[in-house]
């Protein structure tokens, strides 16, 4: 029987450390790499009770990344990686003056959020433009059930090798 | 001085290498007939190296620990594929998703490769039969996990891995956050076009991480740990005499064995684009053990230019063989029954031909020891 101190010697704790350093590069890994979906949108937006109509013309750019033109109601979608971005918006005013907001920086919590050019331009907290964006799924088709197939599965896919490997 | 080739040393090199020679020669007669050119035919042979070659190095070490052909490899391409099925529900992509599912993979093929190991240490010299019977074992365990646990046990939510009823894994889940994330990473193009078009795309990282596997397994051989697994291989009795703790050498070269397997499916899946839930890993095992065969490789013995050499001709022969069965007789489908009898047969040819050379080998062994018994006496 080994005693408590041959059980945690040094050679434990290193094992234990590398583990530790695994798990958090794990997690590092898992936060850095998750992609989330903006949808960037130009349509008009009621936020907390008021109203924001469309942007006759605005130019957007997101992380520095290449820059969109986005006339009344369009909606990009921009696959982000990370939690933590910016965005940089080019609007016309009313007497056609170009004007440029500074840089905002802003945090995706949802995997498809939507984030409303209309409210940012006129001077919303970027957090209260940005709202979860539930996509409703199209309907499926009734066939798809592995279980139907176990026989295949059983089979270990032997008879089958006509997969392209 | 020059050495004579003699009849013998011909017929021992014909008999040594008969699974390589019959592919060469069926390549060779495949290749005008099926008509493609060759570049098409050395683009493909890389996609197929770059896939593969992992996998297959993965069947090393157990040889070399006299464990066989590992058909327990199975065991670590599904824990890889249950670390790609998370990576792709948590919608992790590109490089950090590959290496994600690696870290959730190891653990699970550690533990698969442990138990695996056990159990062919409870079944010394029927280790080919035991591990392809843990691999169907294992594999009704890991339907079970990923068709009813995911979903409702196990929580992964995702529309893109989870069937619409709430649990159970898609047939067929696309990988496309990780699809050729590792390939695309860092390429150069051979003999391209003036306009940087066409040519031979070379994926450097991966040929990178091919080479790695290649040197560790070299350096390997030459550690503590790896030359006590050539001692097993060679002869237990003798090994356990030497101080060598034989059972757990054997369950490390199985638990190596597995991660890699694990690695190399993540890898594969990662080339392909599309995991088929519930027959990749199966088919995966066969078609590596086939290839390492092929290769020049036998059941007690194998080097890594048996897995290369393997590679090329195993997945050239399917490349060629459809396009040769249509252009000979008007059917795909010839060339594809070809490539099943084809693998299945290579498979069996190579166990029979290590049976015939065992027997024989004793047979002249036990000869040259009642010789020399004779001589001692009649001094």
């Amino acid at each position: 029987m080994k005693s408590a101190k041959e059980i945690f010697d040094i050679r434990f704790f290193v094992r234990l450390a590398c583990i530790l350093l695994i798990i958090a590069l794990a997690i590092f890994l898992y936060f850095y790499g998750k992609q989330r979906t903006v949808y960037i949108d130009n349509w008009s937006a009621e936020i907390n009770g008021t109203r924001y109509s469309a942007e006759d013309w605005a130019l957007v750019s997101v992380d520095g990344g290449e820059t969109t033109e986005f006339a009344p109601r369009m909606r990009i979608g921009v696959p982000l990686r990370g939690r933590t971005h910016t965005i940089k918006v080019t609007y016309d005013d009313r007497s056609y003056n170009e004007i440029e907001l500074p840089e905002v920086e802003f945090t995706v919590e949802y995997d498809t959020s939507l984030l409303s050019i209309p409210a940012l331009v006129a001077g919303v907290p970027v957090e209260d433009c940005i709202s979860e964006f539930i996509i409703q799924p199209a309907p499926e088709p009734a066939a798809e059930d592995p279980a139907a197939g176990t026989d295949d599965m059983m089979d270990a896919g032997f008879g089958d090798m006509s997969m392209e490997i | 001085m020059k050495k004579e080739i003699t009849q013998k040393d011909v017929r021992n090199f014909l008999a040594n290498n008969i699974v390589p020679i019959i592919f060469i020669v069926l390549c060779a007669a495949c290749i005008p007939i099926a008509g493609y050119s060759g570049q098409y035919l050395v683009d493909q042979i890389i996609t197929r190296i770059v896939r593969n070659s992992f996998l297959v190095l993965s069947l090393l070490i157990p040889i070399m620990a006299g464990m066989g052909l590992n058909f327990g490899m199975t065991l670590g391409a599904m824990a890889g594929q249950i670390g790609l099925i998370f990576v792709t529900a948590w919608n992790v992509v590109s490089i950090p998703g590959l290496l994600l599912a690696a870290i959730i993979a190891t653990p699970i093929a550690i533990i698969l490769g442990w138990f695996c190991g056990k159990m062919l240490n409870m079944a010394k010299g029927r280790e080919m039969i035991t591990s392809y019977m843990i691999s169907f074992f294992m594999n009704g365990v890991y339907q079970l996990v990923v068709l009813y646990g995911m979903g409702s046990v196990i929580p992964v939510h995702s529309s893109q891995v989870i069937l619409p009823r709430g649990y159970g894994a898609r047939n067929t889940i696309d990988l496309l956050n990780v699809r050729k994330s590792i390939d695309n990473f860092w390429t150069f193009r051979l003999f391209a076009n003036e306009n940087g078009t066409g040519g031979l795309t070379i994926p450097v990282l991966t040929f990178i991480l091919i080479a790695i596997l290649c040197v560790i397994i070299v350096w390997f051989r030459k550690t503590k740990l790896g030359q006590d697994m050539r001692a097993v291989g060679q002869d237990m009795e003798v090994a356990r005499e030497a101080g060598i703790k034989v059972e757990r050498t054997r369950i490390l070269a199985i638990i190596i064995s597995t991660v890699f397997a694990a690695y190399g499916m993540i890898i594969y899946l990662s080339n392909m684009g599309t995991l088929n839930t519930y027959n990749s890993h199966s088919q995966i095992g066969m078609f590596s053990i086939a290839a390492l065969l092929v290769g020049g490789a036998s059941v007690s013995k194998a080097s890594i230019k048996n897995v290369f050499l393997g590679i090329v001709l195993f997945h050239l022969m399917f490349i060629l063989t459809p396009q040769a069965g249509r252009n000979l007789i008007g059917q795909a489908q010839i060339g594809e029954f070809f490539r099943v009898f084809v693998s299945y047969g290579v498979i069996t040819l190579s166990l029979v031909l290590y049976e015939i050379r065992t027997r024989r080998e004793k047979a002249e062994s036990a000869k040259t020891l009642a010789l020399s018994q004779k001589q001692e006496a009649n001094a």
